[in-house]
């Protein structure tokens, strides 16, 4: 759930004389005394008050923010000690971190505070920089603090702020005072604020220049205050896009400037002036539309555009061109193109969206239309398209154009077809960036499906014997063809069965379309499996289903916090035909069973029979909705619970 | 800190006859089980003085696929050292040239780990990649060195990797003495006069890839190596020796020495403290309980303080340390009670080096504490241990003593099988229409214990009970109760835990299948492997018992049980499996015990269908029918 709102807006309440909300060193006594937080009596720690002043200052007339923020947690119990080191990230050419200070408060009251030598600096890398700490003299009811100022000329965005984190926060407060001049968007994302007071201000700015003197002036700004409060802790669980979706946060960007007697400047007005800037952008735009960018990769590629006819012989020539000349670094660092593609082209070695932007400029140079569209991956959290807010976006897809179909390219990976995009990639929808045209497009994913046909003989030891087909299609495909760059097929399947069935041997195997990537990847093993079934006196029990990824339900917690989110759908069939050893007869089958989730959201189905002494079992499982909210998430358990215990049911033969 | 890294190659100057690195002309043994040859590697290290020295490297590794990461080059750096210049060259698979790397490609980072406050550890990286595998990248560097605490070890080689030829020399003046051992490869250097100095050189040629096992001995004692240490070295004014483990574990003892003064205030309060103990024993258990509970881990590296302790009373200010401050703060309580007590340096983790007397090296990473008068060993960076329990991380393994008289060899007593325990009581009561309840009671011990101890001390209820629900193997059960409670006093816990299971089992028609041992099954079976090449080793054995009482829903009758009896037994271990039917009820009795041994090769097969036959009967099902 995200809400945007233009900042500056409303007046709702006068904030002239709110109390600043914590006082740096002075800690009331009953946060000292505090043995347990009561809204959450397991936490280890707790933030007792996170609060953030944010102003705008000048320099040279230039602005600049300076955020002060001071948090202050309270560590109940040893576990939560891991709280007293800290880590305060910076974008070391952009930002500076002045007038830390931190300290610690026993429970007796006595302080101690961290002594400037123990704060270190360290450069991560050309970009980042952190300041780290340990907090000193930690004890089990102790309450630390710590302050600084953010300074930033980078004006463009202002500080995220984050109003939830892993442990409990009792109250956070963001203050911001931003000249009128500025007109900023922000978004906030999980729950809302319990307080929001903005009021328009006179406010003095002290306008510093370069020659050392200054000049103050009244300008009309915006006052703000935004405050949290009994915010609970928010962990992380499995099947979740990124914890970010689900964190109550707020984030700002520049809408527009406009100073005193102007014109308003708009920033980012619109989704159409953001697509028209960005195709002029030297690092975006520029590279596919510059031949110059990408000159030596269209002559290599060249010959074998030519050689290709049609336009869809073109996207997929040059798909795999793209894919067999570079290798792709992981990672999603950003959707721009860090250096120029010629560059990275001999380099062979490129990010996925690098990558996809020397596609779309060959694609184009060879005569098809194509475009990139901005996403936003899985681990970067869902896309936010009612606001051109560009730090939603971290990497770029490739859509082409064939006759009246489209087809998404996503490079970086030799075992997707064209058209399979990165499950990564599999976001809801993406941003196509066209100067005239810009507009959503939904990212349809592909399914993963495998289909596993067995016949099979079962003897009176318990030995099953026969003959495995399988087939995978989609994501499933691009698994096991991974799987096979891994290991080779015979050895991939006699680790697999054996996994299950520790006596397993593969007598033979053969694989078709390994190495053709747009087709369906089919095996057939013969296969033995000594100790299959459990033989007692005159009884053989077996399970008739050989092989699943579900006899596991993979949903083992009761509850769930967030909603489930399932990248693409899935669909696995198991028939399997058994028969039975010469002199026994059937006794017993599980029951057949049709099950559905609510609004055809998936269904499983388990079939069994038998005649003339052999026993068929067709079974499939089929999810394909993705989404599930917290509500919905009891019915999900319970249908996949229901395969585990189906697919570990047993057939019952008797000796005649 | 970091010695020097020889991660894999004296220079070849960029001579005329640069060889050939055309794939094709690898030899075929080379190409078994690779993913890269070392095609040639020179490495130099040229010492002038105990802190000083020049470290060189030439290395052209081809690459069989993208399975290794020899296409990049990691050096690391600190106070200590400086990287002079760095090249980078590409080859194709038939050894044209392709490209030389640029300046900017090379990447300056943090190398600090994830559990440091601060170290002054930086790495530079390159990365040189092609589009078709095979292909060559060749690596030049050079680091100055200006303090040396020891020199770095020669791998020759890593798994999955050939080698075509490889060489190092080390030339150092008289003053410097080298010592040297090769691991696992018969090796001898030619020693030659160079110039006043004395050169050793070992080469290296035709090295086939060794492949990686499961139960293997640590690549220690596997993979081919040089250790190397000089009779003298100096870093930041203090002079060590590494001529004898009595030298070396001196100059540890002199980095430490006087740094284990406590204030007066702290000095009353260990008499407080231990005011009330008899035994030595009571005065270690008091103190060491006053160290976990007033101080934390905290790791600082910076220069000499990678191998010096803060003194105690940082430690006593700051209430943190790292294993060196805070193994040296305790040492001062203890010396404060009148109990003497010194340093132990180890190599922690799953993978060490077993040193011996013969030779001296540095392979450690961690310092424990050891009390002789009590043979007590304490783990001081643990805030829940128990006294004298060190745990799995560095039990079982020889150490080097710091003490006033030197460096001494000893031996951290192993976690032996029977240290290792696992009592489980299972009660299930299963009803006539397939439910169950189900409550377990276990006391676990040793290296079993300690996930449970970290789980139950670190983390809220709720996350101790999700944890808990994620490695339930009963479907769709759920908790209706839970504990799990440490000991204080003895390295074990105990677990108590009560579950609803709506569907136990499976049910077909008029009958029930249970599965006999539903909450502690051994299911880990190795893979098959007729061509086993490293000995089998178990490292951690382990004792489980178990006692299952089924009661038999009403109105049914046992169709079918496995083996009344089950018995398995050989040197990796023995298992047994009794189950007693009486009127109402199943008992199954199993104990299940695992030897920590190593065995040659060939007995892979034996351990193998060990572990199969014991999966095998504990997913047994039992099969009970309603009766007429």
């Amino acid at each position: 759930m995200r809400y945007l709102t233009l900042l500056l807006t409303i007046c709702c309440f006068s904030l002239a004389a709110q109390e600043l909300p914590i006082k740096f060193g002075k800690v009331p006594k009953e946060d000292l005394d505090m043995k347990v937080y009561l809204p959450d009596t397991a936490a280890a720690a707790v933030v007792l008050c996170d609060f953030g002043s944010l102003r705008f200052e000048f320099k040279d007339n230039d602005p600049f923010t300076s955020l002060t923020r001071l948090k202050r947690i309270k560590i109940l119990r040893r576990a939560g000690f891991g709280y007293g080191d800290v880590h305060i990230p910076y974008y070391t050419s952009m930002m500076k971190i002045k007038s830390l200070r931190a300290q610690v408060f026993a429970p007796d009251g006595t302080t101690t505070e961290v002594p400037k030598k123990d704060i270190f600096e360290e450069r991560i890398n050309d970009k980042w920089s952190l300041l780290r700490f340990a907090f000193p003299n930690l004890s089990e009811g102790c309450v630390i603090e710590y302050r600084y100022e953010l300074e930033t000329d980078y004006i463009f965005e202002l500080p995220e702020w984050y109003f939830q984190g892993e442990i409990p926060v009792r109250w956070s407060e963001l203050r911001l005072v931003t000249p009128l001049w500025y007109q900023y968007v922000t978004i906030t994302n999980g729950r809302q604020p319990d307080i929001v007071e903005t009021e328009e201000v006179k406010e003095n700015f002290i306008l510093s220049s370069g020659t050392g003197s200054t000049a103050s002036g009244t300008v009309n700004a915006i006052s703000a205050r935004l405050v949290m409060k009994e915010v609970p802790a928010l962990r992380k669980e499995q099947y979740i896009t990124t914890m970010d979706d689900y964190y109550a946060r707020i984030r700002f960007q520049l809408k527009s400037i406009q100073y005193d007697n102007g014109d308003p400047q708009p920033i980012m007005s619109s989704w159409a002036q953001t697509a028209t800037k960005l195709m002029e952008d030297e690092s975006f735009g520029g590279q596919f539309t510059k031949k110059s960018k990408y000159k030596k990769a269209w002559e290599a590629a060249q010959p074998y555009a030519a050689a290709a006819g049609t336009p869809g012989e073109k996207i997929e020539t040059l798909y795999w061109f793209v894919q067999k000349s570079i290798e792709c670094e992981g990672g999603y660092p950003t959707y721009f193109a860090r250096k120029n593609l010629d560059d990275l082209f001999e380099k062979k070695s490129a990010s996925a969206s690098e990558m996809n932007l020397l596609l779309i400029a060959l694609l184009r140079e060879a005569g098809v239309q194509a475009h990139p569209v901005l996403i936003s991956t899985r681990d970067h959290g869902q896309p936010l398209p009612e606001y051109p807010v560009m730090d939603q976006f971290n990497h770029v897809l490739a859509l082409a154009e064939n006759g009246d179909k489209t087809v998404l390219l996503d490079a970086g990976n030799s075992f997707r077809p064209p058209g399979m995009i990165a499950i990564n990639s599999l976001n809801r929808k993406g941003w196509k960036v066209h100067a005239a045209r810009p507009e959503w497009v939904p990212l349809a994913p592909l399914a993963a499906s495998e289909t596993y046909y067995g016949v099979f003989e079962l003897d009176e030891e318990g030995a099953l014997k026969g003959k495995i087909h399988t087939t995978e299609e989609g994501y499933s495909a691009m698994e096991r063809r991974s799987d096979y760059h891994a290991k080779p097929p015979a050895e991939y399947w006699k680790t697999e069965l054996q996994k299950r069935y520790p006596d397993a041997a593969l007598d033979s195997i053969s694989v078709e379309n390994k190495d053709e990537i747009d087709e369906p990847l089919r095996e057939k093993l013969d296969c033995a499996i000594p100790g299959y079934a459990q033989t007692s006196g005159d009884f053989i029990y077996f399970n008739p289903t050989f092989s699943s990824k579900y006899f596991d339900n993979q949903f083992k917690l009761e509850r769930r916090i967030y909603p489930v989110d399932i990248a693409h759908p899935f669909k696995e069939r198991i028939v399997c035909d058994v028969t039975v050893p010469p002199g026994y007869h059937v006794e017993s089958l599980p029951e057949s069973v049709r099950l559905s989730l609510p609004n055809n959201g998936g269904r499983f189905q388990y079939l069994i029979d038998h005649k003339e002494g052999k026993i068929t079992l067709n079974a499939i499982v089929h999810v394909t909705q993705l989404h599930f909210e917290p509500e919905e998430y009891d019915t999900l358990r319970t249908f996949f619970g229901m395969v585990a215990e189906k697919y570990g049911a047993l057939a019952v033969l008797r000796k005649d | 800190m970091r010695l020097l890294f020889f991660s894999l190659l004296p220079l070849l100057a960029l001579a005329q006859n640069e060889p050939s690195y055309n794939a094709g002309l690898i030899p075929a043994n080379l190409m078994e089980n690779a993913d890269a040859v070392v095609r040639s590697q020179e490495i130099t290290l040229d010492v002038s003085a105990p802190d000083e020295a020049v470290f060189k490297e030439k290395r052209a590794v081809t690459l069989l696929n993208n399975k290794s990461h020899y296409n990049e080059l990691r050096l690391y750096y600190d106070s200590f050292n400086k990287i002079g210049r760095i090249r980078g060259h590409l080859y194709d698979a038939d050894g044209n040239f392709i490209r030389d790397a640029e300046k900017k490609e090379i990447e300056d980072r943090s190398a600090i780990n994830g559990f440091s406050i601060y170290e002054d550890d930086r790495m530079r990286i390159l990365h040189v990649n092609h589009d078709r595998y095979p292909y060559t990248v060749v690596f030049e560097y050079e680091i100055k060195y200006r303090d040396l605490l020891g020199y770095d070890d020669w791998d020759i080689q890593q798994f999955g990797t050939a080698v075509e030829r490889a060489r190092l020399a080390v030339t150092l003046p008289s003053e410097i003495k080298l010592y040297h051992k090769s691991l696992n490869i018969k090796l001898k250097p030619v020693v030659t006069p160079d110039k006043g100095k004395t050169r050793y050189e070992w080469e290296v040629e035709n090295l086939p890839a060794v492949k990686q096992e499961p139960y293997a001995p640590s690549a220690y004692e596997i993979l081919p190596q040089v250790l190397l240490s000089p009779s003298v070295f100096k870093a930041d004014g203090y002079t060590g020796s590494m001529a004898s483990w009595k030298e070396f574990g001196q100059f540890q003892y002199e980095l430490a020495k006087g740094r284990d003064e406590l204030s007066p205030a702290l000095k009353a309060k260990v008499r407080e403290l231990t005011a009330d103990s008899k035994t030595g024993s009571e005065k270690i258990a008091a103190l060491y309980r006053y160290l976990q509970e007033n101080t934390r881990y905290v790791s600082i590296q910076l220069g000499i303080g990678g191998w010096q302790p803060f003194d105690a009373q940082y430690v006593e200010k700051n209430k943190y340390g790292d294993c060196k401050a805070l193994s040296n703060f305790m040492k001062a309580l203890l010396k404060e009670a009148g109990i003497n007590s010194c340093p132990a340096i180890v190599k922690a983790g799953d993978s060490f080096y077993d040193i011996s007397e013969d030779f001296t090296t540095s392979a450690f990473n961690h310092v424990i504490l050891y009390i002789p008068s009590e043979e007590t060993w304490l783990e001081c960076t643990s805030d829940d241990f128990p006294p004298n329990y060190l745990g799995n991380f560095t039990a079982g393994r020889k150490v080097l003593l710091v003490t006033e008289q030197g460096g001494k060899i000893a031996s951290t007593p192993a976690l032996s099988a029977a240290a290792n325990t696992a009592d489980n009581h299972t009660e299930i009561v299963v009803t006539p229409d397939g439910k169950a309840a189900i409550r377990v009671r276990s006391n676990l011990s040793g290296a079993l214990h300690e996930w449970y101890r970290y789980m139950a001390n670190n983390l809220p209820p709720e996350e101790l009970n999700k944890k808990m629900q994620e490695q339930n193997p009963i479907p769709q059960a759920y908790f209706t109760q839970l504990q799990v409670q440490p000991f204080k006093e003895t390295p074990g816990v105990r677990i108590e835990y009560a579950m609803d299971v709506p569907q136990f089992g499976s049910k077909a028609g008029k009958r029930l299948f249970l599965p006999i041992n539903p909450v502690n099954a051994f299911r880990d079976v190795p893979p098959a492997n007729d061509k086993r090449i490293h000995p089998v080793e178990v490292k951690n054995g382990y004792v489980e018992q178990d006692t299952i009482i089924l009661h038999l829903p009403e109105g049914y009758s046992v169709e079918s049980i496995p083996a009344e009896n089950t018995t398995l037994t050989n040197e990796f271990g023995a298992y047994s499996m009794q189950i007693v039917r009486r009127e109402k009820t199943l008992q199954l009795v199993r104990r299940l015990e695992i030897n920590p041994i190593r065995m040659p090769a060939g007995r892979y097969g034996e351990w193998r269908n060990f572990c199969r036959d014991i999966a095998k009967a504990d997913a047994m099902k039992v099969v009970l029918i309603q009766k007429a």
